[in-house]
């Protein structure tokens, strides 16, 4: 399994896609990071200059106000801190799925099974060095994010936040999240091994399909409880608190631990799906 | 791990394939296949396009899975060695490389999982040749350079067998002898080399042994000097009379059959043995050449056939 974990890494590096794939997720996540940055630290500023907006209980106190974050200390600032996650978890998806595809796609698989045949071993290898790779993303993304809002928050008067525990916690914990969804793009690649159909997959469900189906029970009956079982919403309660909290609305999360166990859950199940449908097939 | 090299010598290398059978589908791709394969020996594994070569390699690698039978290196299978790459060295023909990747980095993103150093790599490249194109992308390599490459792939866990599948294919003469020395040299160090090819000719001064197949069945195994004696001399031959000749072949006991343009075309003897025995029987010849089937021919005969066993 060593050997098999060095040979996906030295796989991983020495192709130009990992730092492509970087770069994108930092200008990404750096111009909307910054944008929001400014709109928020606008806003709260707005607020907190007049105590009677956010003291008066029918606007600030009500317990499902999605912007009661801005009367916290650094509230803004988590909030935008939390896009990294939010936004950006589609890429250790992409590193993941990519490490499956790619090999498909250039037929190295072949060379790959004939150095290590038992392909679960193979597989699993992918596995475990997704989690490595996923959360040098996540730190990769954070400081993308986290180093243009904190100047544009400081700029506009707001605290960082830097000195809320609070905000240490969500760092660590989006950290998490990244280093999983790295490991159900290993899943996922799995499953779906044609590398244009993947990507295509995997854009369409972060950015329309989860979106949408999590803002269902907002719209129909709040009820319903399933969607917080979705990866991107587990992945959300990882962080504990994401922007789509103030977009769709969605009702109540699953506790961080059982936030991880879910996301993983997700990433086994993709990949033994994937493992029978096409790693122990025939490779012609 | 380092002993992987004198261990593998230390193997018999007998490749076995019994029964072996694979269907896609409604496709028979290989049929009730057997044959065995020495070590010590360089093995032709011929056969037109499309008569099962490719499958029955990627059979024996575990790649795809049998419908019935196996093949086995001294008695195991592939999956059922550990490290396989130390015992058992393979170029496929479809061998494919990340175009990003330069000749080195492919084979040190292998090495770990082969189970050999870095240095190794460095060490393979030099054997076929690539030493100069180490840190070249892959994507600017000629067919001739990917296919080194490929047996660079496949020398890497210095295996003491070795598949390659159309090793020839995209060389230049200077490297069709090249791979020749090196099978050559290979062999008589003991070590079992497999060879396919579509082309007898490619491959007849390079192998000791021949297996045909044709439409996924052994049509033919054989050392290629029991292939060369099958190759019966043929003769043209007209002469002014012909029914004096005619009889003249029959009295010697020549199988002949006539040619559309009269003359008779004399299986057996040679052309010097034909002319000596009308000269005796007083005869004038009109016509008198050799005509030889070639090992090509018989290749084409066997393959086209379906077998001549």
């Amino acid at each position: 399994m060593i050997a098999a974990l060095k040979s996906e890494y030295r796989k991983l590096f020495s192709t130009r896609m990992w730092w492509v794939l970087m770069l994108c997720a930092a200008g990404y996540l750096a111009l909307n990071a910054a944008l929001m940055a400014g709109a928020l630290g606008f806003t709260e500023n707005v607020l907190t200059s007049d105590p009677e907006l956010l003291s008066d209980p029918e606007t600030m106190a009500a317990q499902d106000n999605p912007f009661a974050f801005l009367g916290e200390e650094g509230g803004a600032a988590r909030m935008v801190y939390s896009m990294a996650g939010s936004f950006a978890y589609v890429f250790p998806l992409l590193i993941g799925a990519l490490s499956v595809t790619q090999e498909y796609r250039h037929k190295t698989i072949t060379q790959t099974f004939l150095a290590e045949p038992r392909r679960q071993v193979v597989l699993g290898a992918k596995l475990i060095a997704a989690l490595p790779m996923g959360l040098a993303y996540g730190i990769g993304c954070l400081a993308a994010t986290v180093l243009p809002a904190a100047v544009l928050l400081a700029v506009t008067g707001s605290d960082p936040g830097f000195g809320a525990a609070a905000t240490w916690a969500l760092f660590g914990r989006s950290l998490v999240n990244f280093a999983i969804w790295a490991a159900v793009g290993v899943g996922l690649g799995a499953l779906i091994k044609n590398q244009v159909a993947l990507i295509v997959v995997a854009l369409a469900e972060t950015q329309a399909l989860e979106p949408m189906l999590r803002a269902v029970p907002t719209l129909i009956n709040r009820d319903w409880a399933w969607t917080k079982f979705l990866p991107g919403a587990a992945g959300d309660a990882i962080q504990g608190g994401s922007f789509y909290d103030i977009m769709s609305f969605d009702g109540d999360s699953l506790p961080g631990g059982w936030a991880v166990l879910v996301l993983v859950g997700w990433a086994a199940a993709l990949a033994a799906l994937g493992y029978a449908a096409n790693l122990r097939r025939d490779v012609s | 791990m380092a002993a992987g090299s004198t261990a593998s010598h230390r193997l018999e290398g007998v490749i076995e394939v019994s029964s072996l059978t694979k269907r896609f589908g409604s496709l028979t791709a290989v049929e009730d296949l057997s044959f065995k394969v020495q070590p010590g020996r360089v093995t032709g594994f011929l056969g037109p396009n499309g008569a099962g070569k490719t499958t029955t390699l990627r059979l024996a690698l575990a790649l795809i899975r049998p419908t019935q039978g196996s093949v086995t290196f001294d008695g195991r299978r592939y999956q059922a060695i550990r490290q396989p790459a130390h015992h058992i060295g393979a170029a496929l023909e479809a061998a494919s490389f990340h175009p990003g990747r330069t000749a080195l980095q492919h084979l040190k993103m292998l090495a770990p999982e082969v189970g050999v150093s870095d240095q190794r790599c460095l060490e393979v490249l030099e054997l076929v040749g690539l030493t100069q194109d180490a840190k070249r992308r892959v994507g600017q390599f000629s067919m001739g350079m990917r296919g080194r490459l490929g047996v660079a792939v496949a020398l890497l866990g210095d295996p003491g067998i070795l598949l390659l599948d159309e090793p020839t294919n995209g060389l230049d003469p200077e490297g069709i002898s090249w791979m020749r020395a090196l099978l050559r040299a290979m062999a008589a160090q003991g070590r079992t080399i497999l060879i396919s090819s579509h082309l007898l000719s490619e491959v007849e001064n390079t192998v000791d042994d021949v297996v045909i197949i044709a439409k996924g069945r052994l049509v033919h195994h054989s050392p290629l000097a029991d292939m060369r004696a099958m190759a019966q001399p043929k003769t043209v031959v007209a002469a002014s009379d012909p029914p004096a000749l005619a009889t003249l072949a029959q009295s010697r006991g020549w199988p002949a059959a006539p040619a559309p343009d009269g003359s008779l075309i004399i299986t057996g003897p040679s052309a010097a043995e034909v002319g000596a025995a009308a000269f005796a029987a007083g005869l004038q010849l009109t016509q008198l050449a050799s005509q030889t089937v070639g090992l090509e021919q018989i290749f084409f005969q066997l393959t086209q056939g379906g077998g001549l066993r």
